[in-house]
């Protein structure tokens, strides 16, 4: 069953993959381009793509408005499409970046202890303190004024790179903690007092010695982790700090989408439909995976905290 | 064991007050976040401009700035830069609807949770197991916002079945208060029911397995019986950790995209929009008001399993 | 007026007369068939920025507090132009002006009480005064013209004495000096800013609990964020001020307006102050078209331009955006409550220039992305980076990302940048920001062309919190300005008013695409026909609201 999802999961990928191509060849419309004032030709005659009240038309199931227009005209398919990419990429650079972190914080952690692991510990304790939305939302909405300037790095405001460092930083402390506990339990095995007796650095054991321990328990998390960083995109997205219109995302097309429910359900509906898929999909993986490899590993979290 | 406690209690402190001066940092180093301008209306001459920042002390150092802050957020007399109204009125008045709301919904997914993750441990490794999982791993999955959007848009207007959000208080009508939270609650709990059921099944899965499950067995109690008597209980303790810190991160913040969708105006849609105005007092207000939730229940936990295990008091 | 959140403003001109019923002055006529008494629910989205008429500078608060405080004059409550007639309110009659337009003079009613029974006195104007100057209101600006005013802010006293502003309890006058002529003054003396409110006010912002005023309504409940009450005032007596058909109106705030309008549609409200969302617009004027109305707004919508930097420097890009601009594209965004215009004066106010004079073709016809491309060409100006600013209220972040895909599509390289509505107007009024275009809309303080102009006046250039968001600045239009703000009769300047903002268009200094039609709905338990009366500057008029 966990394949058949893993599956899923890859087709959604090559879909997000093929947005350019389904712009460019089969709606020959991109993501953002205004179609307000044009018609469509439908059931053999002209119709306006957005009603002169502000209607867009509904799907009409062929390659121009496959899904129908949104209320600038724009083709929903095409976007969907676009928000497949922007939601995937999100979520994995920032899982990945989690993992990075995490790791780090818990090898460091775990390895010296003392004062370095209280440390640690403490600004992992004051993450976790953080209400994850609330978090994202302040971060969010502050970066996205005046950007961020850490020393030579600049990221601009609006820029993608703003969603994906804040929901990695939200997530470190939920991957940090357990990879730090089972740092200090590989530290006390005997093939690491080995590795050390034979005259090896701290971070030569490290690498060599525990990370390949470790990596278990991150490719358990990993899976899950990007789940979790979909669905909290897509969640500041609709409250409009995440993926900066008119940039598609499925959130920020729901957060549109809502406002549309009486005559156009479509826009909200096929996003969400979207995300479901793709989140159910990880998540249904990511179980087969911790079974197969580490059945008492808990789950992550989830957002709604 | 007071010692413990005493030093876990002088740790909440202390992420409280990192909390505190992490949130306030965050609104402080915006470039175009001078609220003396923000405030200052139309055409202000450089006067009025530093009239305002005197008054407010934005001219102050930025540490001033936040002891001030901070002394007027804890003693309840901070004024948000944006409405001007009294901060800890605003939370006072959106509290019962967070609480009502995080309360229904945490009863709620624990309910759901057991019976789903009894019925998955049960039938562990059948075809029904297999579907609980997913229909679980479904609810995990759904994005709660969309869930709520689609309920208030269908049951809610269309169908006419529940109200089209909003709240009433419970002082008011009981009956009321309920029928419009009721479509929150579950939206909420679908969220959550998913996640416990599943933790439920894998502590069932590993109880079942102890040998003192298999001595009851042997017994000749029924599965039933034993399930009630000996398993369920012992399983239980980590969920009902888990819930009390769950329900501590929805009061604290969680509630944010429910409260929106539903139009419940508690604390977090009150959150949410001071965010936006970057209205430093209710943000840090908010912000430290969930932390503390989330820290307390967090060394409440830690403090009882030290209680129930000595040897977790060392590490 | 400060758009501080473009949908609060629902502050309208019913030029077309477009209800035949409460033509006139309601309080001879309160509607043939609605009697008096009852109470209703209403809503608003947010809670309004004040309570209190010294602060108070929006139309979500203007549209309620109308009823509750009068300033000396007041606008007469009827429709169309009729409603921009000034007329005396707390004051006897319309101020005396002498010396050369720098002094006026009121006397204040004899024997008048606020609500609350305390007597009106002279000098609880200069108090009202005061307490704007103190406040850091947005209304500061407005009385800044008074002489000591400016001392007053300066020495941060608020016991100071106002030098300009005299008053005498016993002879109940008043008299008010400005430091230069004001054609404009006798607005602001009717601004809510200027209502009397009693001396002992507090300077403070009183919104969770606001003061007595004197009108046909008084605030009896402010819970903020949640509600508050008027009730009517009995004994209320001001010739041409109507006392109000219902004895309680209850404003709650519904965030949602898609919910404000189902609950209209199904009789648990009685009436909402914004316009229904698009997406029931239909149903509301196809199934309950009897109780739903449109009626145009003093506003004006356009994008900015700023003359500073590239490339919005060049007149050919600026000229290639109003050339492509397609009003019609919008108006869909508003679900059709936009008409299309091309000068920054909307219709209604004197100084509108006429609409078939258009320099870039009829404001209503599509827009030309063909010859704007080759402007754009033209003036090498092709693949520049062009930030586009919006805030994200309502329809905003859509009308961006319409004007970011033309903008992309006439040769430039736009981006969007959306930002919280409560910022947005400081943000791009902030020089360091060096915002080069973006969404911008005004609602007049008053119908007068002076208070859409002064958006594109060089003089009121400044570093921070500008209201000139292109930084336009040309000698002719400011010297054009100075010299018509300070003739008293509009109609003979109007002409010249018009020449200045037509100037404007046809440098493309602006690119104006539209003025806001708002929207009157009500539950049917409202008598919709007799009682819904539109005032061209407060929207709808509360006094005239009565049941069926």
């Amino acid at each position: 069953m966990a394949l058949a999802f893993g599956a899923l999961f890859a087709v959604l990928v090559a879909l997000a993959l093929a947005a350019p191509l389904w712009s460019s060849a089969v709606a020959e419309r991109s993501p953002e381009e205004n179609n307000t004032t044009g018609t469509v030709e439908a059931d053999g005659r002209q119709v306006d793509v957005v009603s002169l009240d502000g209607i867009p038309i509904g799907p009409q199931w062929r390659g121009e408005y496959f899904l129908g227009a949104d209320s600038n005209g724009r083709d929903v398919m095409v976007r969907l499409l676009y928000g497949a990419r922007n939601s995937l990429l999100i979520g994995i650079s920032a899982a990945l970046l989690t993992t990075l972190l995490a790791t780090a914080v818990g090898l460091i952690a775990g390895w010296f202890r003392g004062w370095v692991d209280a440390v640690a510990r403490a600004t992992l304790d004051v993450i976790w303190a953080f209400p994850v939305i609330l978090l994202g939302v302040a971060l969010g909405t502050a970066l996205a004024l005046g950007g961020l300037t850490v020393g030579p790095l600049e990221i601009e405001a609006g820029s993608k790179a703003i969603p994906i460092l804040v929901i990695a930083i939200v997530y470190v402390p939920y991957m940090a903690r357990p990879i730090r506990g089972e740092v200090l339990a590989l530290r006390e095995r005997e093939f690491v007092d080995a590795a050390r007796a034979q005259g090896a650095g701290p971070l030569r054991t490290m690498a060599t010695e525990l990370l390949p321990n470790l990596a278990s328990t991150v490719v358990v998390f990993l899976p899950l982790m990007v789940a979790n960083a979909i669905l909290l995109e897509s969640a500041l997205s609709f409250l409009g700090v995440g993926v900066v219109p008119p940039d598609p995302s499925w959130g920020n097309m729901i957060d549109a989408g809502v406002e549309r429910m009486v005559t156009a359900p479509h826009l909200t509906i096929v996003p969400g439909l979207m995300l479901v898929l793709t989140v159910l999909s990880l998540n249904v993986f990511g179980d087969g995976v911790r079974d197969a490899l580490d059945p008492r590993a808990e789950p992550a979290t989830r957002v709604g905290r | 064991m007071a010692r413990f406690a005493a030093r876990r209690l002088a740790q909440m402190v202390v992420v409280l007050l990192a909390v505190s001066v992490l949130t306030f940092l965050i609104f402080n180093v915006i470039p175009n976040g001078d609220p003396a301008v923000r405030m200052a209306g139309k055409a202000p001459t450089e006067a009025q401009v530093e009239a305002i920042r005197a008054q407010w002390g934005f001219d102050e150092s930025l540490p001033v700035q936040y002891v001030e802050t901070m002394r007027q957020v804890l003693g309840g007399s901070a004024i948000s830069y944006f409405t001007q109204l009294n901060v800890r009125d605003e939370i006072v008045r959106g509290l019962p609807r967070t609480l009502s709301l995080a309360a229904g919904a945490a009863i709620l997914w624990m309910l759901a949770g057991i019976a789903l993750g009894v019925l998955g441990a049960m039938r562990a490794g059948r075809t029904s197991d297999r579907m609980l999982t997913v229909l679980a791993l479904t609810g995990v999955s759904l994005p709660v916002f969309w869930l709520g959007a689609l309920m208030v848009h269908y049951l809610g207007f269309e169908a006419g079945l529940f109200p089209n959000g909003g709240y009433v208080p419970l002082t008011e009508s009981p009956l009321d208060w309920a029928y419009h939270l009721l479509l929150p609650w579950t939206a909420l709990a679908i969220l959550f029911a998913g996640f416990y059921s599943r933790v439920l099944r894998s502590n069932l899965l590993d109880t079942l397995g102890e040998d003192y499950v298999r001595t009851a067995r042997a017994k000749g109690l029924s599965e039933r019986q034993v399930m009630r008597r000996h398993v369920l209980r012992n399983s239980l303790i980590p969920i009902v950790t888990l819930w009390g810190l769950d329900f501590g991160a929805v009061v604290a913040g969680g509630a944010i995209l429910i409260e929106t969708v539903f139009d419940l105006q508690g604390v977090g849609q009150y959150a949410a929009e001071s965010v936006g105005q970057l209205d430093v007092p209710p943000v840090l207000a908010i912000t430290l008001f969930g932390a503390f939730f989330i820290v307390v229940l967090n060394a409440v936990v830690d403090i009882v399993y030290a209680a129930l295990d000595p040897r977790i008091r060392a590490t | 007026m400060t758009p501080i959140k473009s949908f609060l403003a629902a502050i309208g001109l019913a030029t077309l007369a477009l209800a035949a019923g409460c033509g006139g002055d309601s309080s001879s006529d309160p509607g043939a068939t609605g009697g008096g008494g009852g109470s209703i629910e209403i809503a608003q989205t947010s809670q309004p920025d004040a309570l209190d008429p010294a602060i108070a500078y929006t139309s979500n608060s203007w549209e309620p507090l109308w009823v509750v405080y009068t300033p000396p004059l007041t606008y007469r409550h009827a429709e169309g132009e009729e409603g921009s007639e000034l007329i005396p309110g707390v004051a006897e009659a319309m101020p005396e002006i002498s010396d050369g337009g720098r002094t006026y003079r009121f006397t204040v009613r004899e024997g008048l009480e606020y609500s609350d029974g305390t007597p009106v006195r002279a000098s609880d104007f200069e108090h009202a005064v005061k307490r704007v100057l103190a406040l850091e209101s947005g209304g500061t600006y407005l009385f800044e013209g008074i002489a000591g005013a400016t001392d007053y802010i300066e020495a941060g006293d608020t016991d100071a004495d106002i030098a300009g502003i005299e008053a005498d309890d016993r002879s109940r006058e008043v008299t008010v000096r400005l430091t230069q002529p004001d054609g404009t003054f006798s607005n602001v003396l009717a601004t809510s800013f200027a209502a009397f409110v009693p001396s002992s006010t507090p300077f403070e912002n009183q919104t969770t609990s606001p003061p007595p005023g004197v009108g046909p309504y008084a605030i009896v409940e402010s819970v903020p964020n949640r509600r508050f009450t008027l009730e009517r005032v009995e004994g209320f007596d001001i010739p041409g001020i109507p006392t109000g058909n219902l004895d309680k109106i209850t404003t709650t705030i519904v965030k949602s307006v898609s919910r404000q309008a189902q609950d209209v549609i199904d009789g648990r409200l009685d009436y909402m102050q914004d316009a229904p969302p698009p997406d029931l617009l239909a149903e509301i004027k196809e199934a309950h078209g009897e109780r739903y109305k449109e009626w145009p707004t003093l506003s004006s919508y356009y994008f900015f331009l700023n003359q500073r930097i590239a490339p919005f420097d060049d007149e050919r890009v600026r000229r290639a955006v109003n050339l492509a601009i397609d009003s019609n594209a919008i108006a869909r965004l508003f679900g059709g409550r936009l008409d299309p215009i091309c000068s920054l004066v909307p219709e209604g106010i004197p100084g509108h220039a006429d609409f078939d004079e258009c320099p870039f073709g009829d404001p209503a016809g599509p827009g030309d992305p063909e010859a704007a491309r080759d402007l754009v060409d033209e003036a090498g100006a092709t693949g520049e980076q062009v930030t586009v600013w919006a805030n994200n209220d309502s329809n905003r972040p859509e009308i961006g990302a319409y004007y970011t895909d033309l903008l992309n599509e006439i040769g430039l390289d736009a981006e969007l940048r959306v930002i919280d509505g409560a910022n947005y107007f400081q943000t791009i009024g902030n020089a360091e920001t060096e915002a080069q275009t973006g969404l911008a809309n005004w609602f007049a303080d008053f119908p007068h062309p002076g208070s859409f102009l002064q958006q594109i006046d060089g003089t009121t250039i400044q570093p921070r919190n500008n209201g000139n968001y292109g930084y336009v600045d040309d000698p002719e239009i400011n010297r054009g300005i100075e010299r018509l703000l300070v003739e008293a009769d509009l109609q003979e300047t109007a002409g010249e008013w018009a020449a200045l903002d037509r100037k404007a268009v046809e440098e493309s200094y602006v690119a104006p695409y539209g003025s806001e039609t708002l929207t009157t709905f009500m539950s049917d338990r409202m008598d919709f026909e007799d009682c819904s009366l539109v005032h061209p500057l407060y929207g709808n008029d509360y006094t005239s609201f009565c049941l069926e």
